[in-house]
């Protein structure tokens, strides 16, 4: 181990951010491996955001079942009585969110009805980019979550926020931090055993490669910066890792729930999901898609340690929803305004929001938004992350009163 | 390869462009075989096109491969079926060089893209926008340049293209919408290939020969190029009817391509890492199994995360794909030393072994870093345990931030 690295990070890390402009190109740069993680404070709210890629059809995620223009515009895409899972006031959970139907029952469940930007924008990448940015902008200062890491006290380097995949989505991309991307698999290159001195050599070079300039230009550099980041991630992640996470979709989740209990200082993380762009077939594939994410909801939850159950909330977010008219391809467009949720033992349980008319629609036929994306983001910034969601949004929007403080 | 006689640029342009010699690359037997596992069939597919590309006398057919690969998406997770995507693979190794035109017209009715984005569910009277928007945003113009109404009428317009139970494209005119649709302010009975050739030899052509020159230079060069180097490949494009191999001749003859800004200035995506990697090591992928590792690096062939395909350098850069390619190197190092590479480094002197090292995997001007990194690694670890110098060597030198950039 090599004492200069912390010094070298951060010079190094500024020096990156000057060259390329833009801290979407620059990759986390942590400390040290060796130095002791920040644990997460007694009163710290930890966020959870699962994304759903591809636009989730939110009127059937939780439908509208006593409207009788749903059904009339679904046809037999419709959840109903007979199939949902009934929540009050005329409304049910697609069949698939049995888990989360028992959680919304012991009041631990927020559903925000009729979410969506205030200029929508049917592009999968326009939409996602708007909606991630938080801001108004096409996504020119970060993403909301990415500013809120940019405030959090520590160097240019902490380890505040992850993202379960192989990149970094704008969502958790700052002006100079940004998430660290985590995968799921353990390394004995990164992390030799114990006894391994000749890994250790080994690793101690890769160590040294990655260190100062590499006079390969600024790509270069990223590169080496990132080898730097990786090996100082598979120190604090490999003992997640073990025992071996789930080979499917829960994984990630478990490894969220893991990354939570070994109190790394964490207090964003990411995970995204995919099969949302229900085109066509939305029953047997949207189905498949949320049994998933209830799955997963629930391995995350029961992996939880006890002390953590009161500081750790998910949010289920997508970049709209779809077309209230099914298309003839047993599928729906891409819409606008979709129901997003948030889970945990600390949320205000119930409905929020007001369900969006099905019959008053803009003119692509898709639902007017009741409920600024904007005001869903402060109503976690502010009580569940502490943040000021002011300077993190650009405006004040609505804190509609869905969480409690961590504890 | 044989090394390159000192000839004027555009005699070595003229060279990479002539695909005279491409033969075909036969499909993988195991594709036509109904009882082989879905994990079997993907292993031959990427093994097929890795080995290929790995071998072939006429690289800028695979490169070209790919690169439609990664723009006009199709994925098999959602496709669902082998064949159909080889088929595409194929369609894009025998026309990657051809027109534009040809090319995305044929594109349209390749029965992966059909169901890929839908369009063999769209029919009369209740459209399905899903192709007819990322024809527009993704394939030939850009975000921004239609408009809502136009992603409507091009839908209606492809209805009835479809695929038959054979896997085949087939066109059924009861579902198709023969009305009068208005699309790009021309209203008449606007059919699928009409949409098609007004966006990419009509009104939008040089919206259309700017686009796709920016995603070319940004796939050979770097992202965000300068308005003239645009100018120039959209302009031989439009003036040699849309052809792709004139656009890329155009591109490889402007001296911004050999310019500081772009020489080793590209983060290698992972599948040109990989190829990169067992073409050095003379590794077949029967050994180097590119499979196994491309997913976690970011790019399993035959499966781009979405419609948008992959994207250039920073999207490459990160902990867990550094990791999921120490992993690579960490594997590599066993299959590679067992096949002979890098055996006598020993007689060297470790600043000279390092450097013979990292030139085998094509590095010939290495980073003085990297340099000084191994060779001080390699005095130490000569004097420790001897048996780790070819393995480490070569793990190292595939770690090394050289070796990752193009």
């Amino acid at each position: 181990m090599d004492s200069s690295t912390p010094a070298l990070t951060r010079r190094r890390f500024l020096q990156a951010v000057a060259v390329t402009g833009s801290a979407t190109l620059v990759p986390t740069w942590l400390a040290d491996a060796a130095a002791a993680a920040v644990p997460v404070g007694a009163h710290d709210g930890v966020l959870v955001v699962v994304w759903l890629e591809g636009g989730n059809d939110g009127l059937n995620t939780v439908a509208p079942i006593s409207d009788g223009s749903y059904t009339t515009a679904r046809g037999r895409l419709a959840v109903t009585a007979t199939t949902g899972l009934i929540i009050p006031e005329g409304v049910a959970f697609h069949p698939s969110l049995v888990g989360l139907k028992s959680r919304f029952d012991a009041g631990q469940v927020a559903v925000v009805q009729g979410v969506g930007d205030t200029a929508p924008d049917l592009s999968h990448s326009i939409a996602s980019t708007r909606l991630m940015g938080g801001d108004g902008t096409a996504g020119a200062n970060g993403g909301w979550l990415g500013r809120y890491l940019d405030g959090l006290p520590g160097g240019a380097d902490p380890f505040h926020a992850v993202t379960i995949g192989s990149t970094t989505p704008l969502l958790v991309t700052g002006r100079s931090r940004r998430a660290t991307v985590v995968g799921t698999e353990a390394n004995d290159v990164l992390s030799p055993k114990a006894k391994d001195a000749v890994g250790a050599r080994a690793l101690a070079c890769l160590r040294e490669m990655g260190r100062g300039p590499t006079g390969l230009g600024q790509w270069g550099d990223a590169l080496a910066a990132a080898g730097q980041t990786a090996i100082a991630v598979s120190a604090r992640v490999q003992p997640t890792l073990n025992p071996k996470l789930p080979d499917n979709t829960s994984g990630p989740l478990e490894l969220c729930a893991r990354l939570v209990n070994a109190d790394l200082g964490i207090r964003v993380l990411h995970v995204r999901q995919t099969g949302y762009d229900t085109h066509a077939d939305q029953g047997w594939r949207q189905a498949a898609a949320l049994t998933e994410l209830d799955k997963g909801i629930t391995q995350f939850f029961g992996s939880l340690q006890p002390r953590f159950a009161g500081r750790a909330a998910v949010a289920i977010m997508s970049e709209f929803g779809r077309r209230v008219q099914a298309n003839a391809s047993n599928g729906t467009d891409h819409g606008t305004a979709s129901n997003w949720m948030v889970v945990g033992n600390r949320v205000k349980g119930g409905l929020y929001g007001a369900s969006p008319s099905l019959t008053a629609l803009d003119r692509t036929g898709n639902l007017v938004p009741t409920v600024d994306h904007r005001s869903f983001y402060t109503s976690l910034l502010d009580p569940w992350l502490g943040a000021d969601s002011r300077a993190i949004l650009g405006g004040r929007f609505e804190d509609l009163g869905f969480m409690g403080q961590p504890a | 390869m044989a090394a390159l006689e000192p000839l004027d640029i555009v005699a070595i342009v003229d060279r990479v462009l002539d695909t005279s010699a491409a033969t075909v690359l036969p499909d993988p037997p195991i594709l036509s075989d109904t009882t082989a596992g879905w994990w079997d069939r993907y292993v031959a597919m990427v093994q097929a096109w890795v080995d290929r590309m790995r071998t072939t006398e006429t690289p800028i057919v695979e490169k070209m491969t790919l690169f439609w690969h990664g723009h006009f998406c199709s994925s098999l997770e959602a496709v669902g079926d082998h064949v159909m995507l080889w088929r595409q693979n194929q369609l894009f190794r025998a026309l990657g060089l051809s027109d534009f035109r040809t090319l995305t017209q044929r594109v349209a009715v390749d029965p992966a893209m059909l169901r890929y984005l839908n369009n063999d569910r769209n029919v009369v009277g209740a459209p399905n926008e899903n192709f007819a928007r990322e024809l527009m945003e993704l394939f030939t113009l850009g975000a921004n340049r239609y408009t809502q109404d136009d992603v409507g009428a091009a839908a209606r317009a492809w209805t009835g293209h479809g695929i038959d139970k054979d896997g085949q494209y087939a066109f059924t005119s009861r579902r198709h919408d023969a009305g009068l649709k208005t699309f790009f302010g021309t209203t008449k009975s606007w059919d699928g290939p009409d949409i098609v050739e007004e966006i990419v030899g009509g009104s939008t052509r040089e919206v259309s020969a700017r686009f796709i020159a920016t995603k070319l230079w940004t796939f050979f060069a770097y992202p965000d190029p300068e308005p003239a180097v645009i100018d120039g490949i959209a302009a031989a494009y439009l003036a040699d009817d849309l052809r792709i191999r004139s656009a890329l001749r155009a591109l490889f003859l402007r001296q911004e391509f050999y310019s500081p800004r772009a020489v080793r200035q590209q983060v290698r995506a992972p599948i040109d890492y990989v190829v990169a990697t067992m073409r050095s090591a003379n590794l077949p992928a029967s050994d180097a199994h590119p499979e196994w590792w491309l997913d976690d690096m970011g790019q399993a062939p035959f499966q781009p995360p979405n419609v948008a395909g992959w994207k250039p350098n920073g999207y490459w850069i990160s902990a867990s794909a550094q990791t999921a390619k120490a992993t690579f190197a960490g594997n590599m190092r066993w299959v590679a030393s067992k096949r002979g590479l890098l055996a006598d480094t020993s007689r060297l002197r470790p600043g000279d072994a390092v450097r013979y090292a990292l030139q085998t995997f094509g590095v010939d001007r290495p980073s003085p870093t990297t340099v000084r990194a191994m060779e001080r690694w390699l005095t130490v670890e000569r004097t420790k345990a001897r048996w780790a110098e070819q393995p480490n060597l070569i793990m190292l030198a595939l770690l090394s931030p050289d070796m990752q950039l193009a």
